[in-house]
Formats: structure tokens, sequence, C-alpha cells
């Protein structure tokens, strides 16, 4: 009890110290790589659906409407594409938070409890890891 | 942790103030599922109970801390269904590996608002890592990690401030003499 109290009233931990400057170079570092990256990697025309790593669906930024994304017979999500954004409606996962956000907002779409990753692509980029799969280009 | 031999290792007033700060860190975590998240992703969650962890790291010590984030996760994710679900394993990645830097930098003596920055930069990228890995399959949700890792910083920032001023209020109203 008592070395409770008086590590307590030791305690004299400060808010700013002149050596975290060092963290936060790290990480302002680590910020602008990240958002530089993310912006270098996600212009394109072309949307690309990954389910559980494979890439399942392609299609273009300029065909508005919805779509209907599926795994193995069975509805995940549709998407709703709409004037070069895209977002996702009627997800059958449990807390509905892959519709909070647009691809344009954020870069990228992820439905965790699905495995679903939706992300803009180059139309150049070659089509891999597509085994057994079949590929749904429109 | 400075218990001298033959202290007991959890005194009653140890253990009274780890059960109350375990149980307010339970109560934000279950308040931050009614609020929506800052980022569309499962897991991710404004983080405002960190604050707690780093009053318990600020007033204990690193085990503590471990017990304290554990108990957090576990119950949290117990309260609001989604125990053993992707939030849970995302949940209990982040806050064990962020807790493990605090500490560390803690006892660098680093400033507190960096301390909790940086745990909750760790905790984002572990989090980040473990949904590429385990669920998603692909490392493009590091596209988000900017985003992610701003806001981030933003509630580090708030909550070093409350925790600096929680542990300030506690010890003017004199409960921790």
């Amino acid at each position: 009890m008592r070395q409770f109290q008086s590590r307590v009233k030791e305690n004299n931990y400060t808010l700013f110290q002149k050596r975290d400057l060092y963290l936060y170079t790290i990480l302002i570092f680590f910020v602008i790589t990240a958002v530089y990256f993310g912006f270098a990697f996600s212009k394109g025309s072309v949307v690309e659906v990954r389910i559980n790593g494979t890439v399942q669906y392609r299609f273009s930024l300029e065909e508005e409407g919805q779509k209907s994304i599926q795994s193995n017979g069975k509805r995940l999500m549709d998407l709703l594409i709409d004037q070069g954004d895209i977002r996702i409606i009627n997800s059958q996962c449990p807390l509905h938070l892959c519709e909070r956000g647009s691809l344009k907002q954020s870069g990228v779409l992820v439905c965790v409890p699905q495995k679903v990753i939706i992300s803009i692509v180059r139309d150049e980029e070659p089509v891999k890891d597509t085994d057994g799969i079949d590929l749904i280009t429109g | 942790m400075n218990i001298k031999r033959g202290e007991k290792p959890f005194s009653s007033v140890r253990l009274t103030y780890l059960s109350v700060l375990t149980a307010v860190a339970i109560i934000i975590g279950i308040l931050e599922t009614v609020i929506p998240p800052p980022v569309p992703l499962v897991g991710f969650k404004w983080g405002f109970s960190n604050s707690i962890i780093l009053m318990v790291l600020m007033l204990m010590g690193q085990k503590e801390g471990f017990i304290v984030a554990t108990l957090k996760v576990i119950i949290a994710n117990l309260l609001t269904g989604r125990f053993l679900g992707p939030s849970f394993f995302l949940g209990l990645g982040g806050s064990l590996s962020s807790v493990y830097m605090m500490s560390t930098l803690m006892k660098s003596k680093f400033g507190l608002i960096a301390v909790s920055i940086f745990g909750s930069f760790v905790s984002n990228l572990v989090q980040l890592f473990l949904a590429a890995t385990l669920f998603i399959g692909s490392g493009k949700v590091f596209y988000l990690s900017g985003y992610i890792i701003g806001i981030g910083a933003f509630t580090g920032f708030l909550n070093a401030i409350i925790a600096y001023g929680g542990i300030k209020w506690m010890k003017q109203i004199d409960i921790l003499s």
C-alpha cells in the first residue's frame, strides 16, 4: 500500500520532452510516405474487387449503376457506382461499417467480415492469381 | 514495478484501482461502439479507452497495463456480441502491442503526448497488419494507413491530456494519498 502511494506521488510524468521530437519525426515521415503511396497507387479507371485475396471482379469506373458482388453463389453486397465514386450498399455483414465511406474518400473500401477489398487500379495492370475462379470483366 | 520483497504484489488499494480503471475502460470501450467510428473498417474505433490504460501505466506498470487491456478487450467484446469476431482479434492485437510500446517509451522518459500518440500509431499498424494477413489477404488496406494514423494521432493527443489531467485531479482531491 505504501509502495503504491509513493509510486503515485513520485511519478512526475510530463506532457512534453525534448526527445519526443525523434518520435514525431518518425511519425510524420511515415504518414507522408503512406499518404503519398496511397494516392500514387489508387489512380486509374478500373475497379478491382478482391475477395479473400484473389481478384474476382473488375469493371470500369465509367459504368454507372449497381453491381452485385457474389462469392460461392452467396450475395455479399452491392456496389453503387455513381459519378466516378463507389459506395457499398446492401451489405450482408452484421455491422455495415463498410457502407459508411466512399472510395474517393479513403482510396480503398474494405469489408473485414466478408474479406472483401475494393480498390482502383490502372488499366494496363495484368490480372494475376485467378486460379480456378471465374473472372468477370465488364 | 517497485514492489519490495515480502510485500504482496496486489494490495487491496492496487486491486481496487485496477478494478475501477478496468471498469471505466470497458465502459468507454462499449460507448465507442455506439459512436460512429472515424474509419469505415471493422475493429477501428476512436480509442479513447486508451487514456485509461495510460493512467494505469502511469500509476502502476506494464503488467497491470496488460491486464487492463486484455480484460477490456475481452469483456467489451463479450458485452457487445463481437467476441471472437474480426474486431476482437484486431482489438486485442492492437491494444497489447500499444501497451507494450507505451510502457517501453515511458520507461525511457518520453513525454506523455508522444507516448500516447506513438502507442496509437503502433496499435494501428498492428491492426492493419492483422487485417491484411488474417482477413483481407491483400496489402491494400495499408492505403488507409495515413488516414488512420492521422486520426490516431489526434485521439492520442487527447488521451494524453485526459490521462495527465485525470491523475492531477486524483491527486488534488486526495484520493491517491
